[in-house]
């Protein structure tokens, strides 16, 4: 029971953190500082549970797992608030709509290449991903790596 | 005993192995399987097999009940978050606005104009594939030329808890709000 304790707590106070320094001021690379600031918690969380409650080995590997997928998990989920994922933005529209209903036309005229593409694009190059060289988008060797592996997965859950 | 132990300090990263096995075959098998229900096979699997593995212990004598309990508790919910960062990550392999933009400029070359990308991924048809995608599975009526929310299904339950955290985190409800 002791590991299931320390983990809610490192994991609580990593969350409060993160909500306090994202009200101060939200970072320009947030997903880096979301890693830096969960599996930071981690060895702090370890090294004053020393002298509380100590757990052994295994208690530790076991905190360390759980809170690895729970901070992971957490990334992924925060990547839907960072940016509207487009099917967000399509159902908050149709709910504004109420009993009316919302046309194609409305829908067309609100979500249009700036919403949808070209903030992305501007992420790709602010995450390294790729860069503008004579008007054009180059996918940066990271970027390369990062699409191989997308492809790689990508044919293995195709038929 | 001691191999127990540490098999089960580290039973979700197991778990999620046996869900993505299964998964990638059962898919790979059954060609009527759609790639959703072979990721909710693949996660039954898991999770099977991870509560199995702490039943085990506890027919064997390693655990107490109570033992058992916590640990299928605390390891279940390690396997819980591991398997919806796979879930997630598929989905950031099939259809993520910045993948299939990347995935664009990797099929030309690895370079492409902006307008060049605006031709092969539109706002346009982003937008009617998820129109498309969303009417298919009932999440939203379209008559007489206009969608509509009938029953709130999961997907409208998730936005809004979507947009609640949003306000708690970020404090807007969206990027597009100044």
């Amino acid at each position: 029971m002791n590991a299931l304790i320390l983990w809610i707590e490192i994991f609580c106070a990593a969350f409060f953190v993160h909500l306090v320094l994202w009200r101060l001021r939200r970072p320009r690379y947030q997903t880096k500082a979301l890693l830096a600031i969960f599996f930071g918690a981690l060895p702090v969380g370890f090294f004053l549970s020393f002298w509380s409650n100590p757990l052994n080995f295994l208690g530790y590997l076991q905190v360390t797992v759980v809170h690895t997928g729970a901070t992971l998990a957490y990334i992924m989920f925060y990547s839907a608030l960072e940016v509207d994922p487009p099917t967000v933005l399509i159902i908050r529209k149709i709910l504004e709509g109420k009993a009316g209903g919302v046309s194609h036309e409305v829908l067309v005229s609100e979500f249009t290449d700036d919403v949808l593409v070209k903030p992305r694009l501007k992420d790709l190059v602010r995450d390294q991903f790729a860069i503008v060289k004579q008007d054009s988008y180059v996918l940066t060797s990271k970027g390369k790596r990062f699409i191989s592996i997308m492809n790689l997965y990508y044919k293995l859950i195709r038929r | 005993m001691k191999i127990y132990e540490f098999a089960q300090a580290v039973s979700p990263v197991w778990g999620l192995a046996i869900n993505v096995v299964f998964q990638v075959i059962a898919f790979k098998i059954f060609k009527s399987l759609t790639l959703f229900k072979a990721v909710v096979l693949g996660f039954g699997f898991g999770l099977l097999a991870s509560v199995g593995f702490e039943l085990i212990g506890y027919s064997l004598g390693y655990l107490s009940p109570q033992e058992c309990l916590y640990q299928i508790f605390f390891n279940v919910l390690g396997y819980g978050f591991l398997s919806y960062c796979y879930f997630s990550f598929l989905g950031l392999v099939e259809s993520a606005r910045r993948t299939v933009l990347m995935r664009t400029i990797h099929s030309q070359g690895g370079a492409l104009s902006e307008s060049e990308i605006l031709v092969q991924c539109s706002g346009l048809q982003m937008l009617n594939s998820r129109l498309a995608r969303l009417v298919r599975k009932n999440q939203i009526v379209h008559r007489n030329g206009k969608y509509f929310i009938e029953n709130h299904t999961l997907v409208v339950v998730l936005v809004k808890t979507v947009v609640a955290v949003k306000i708690a985190v970020i404090g807007k409800r969206s990027e597009l709000d100044s």
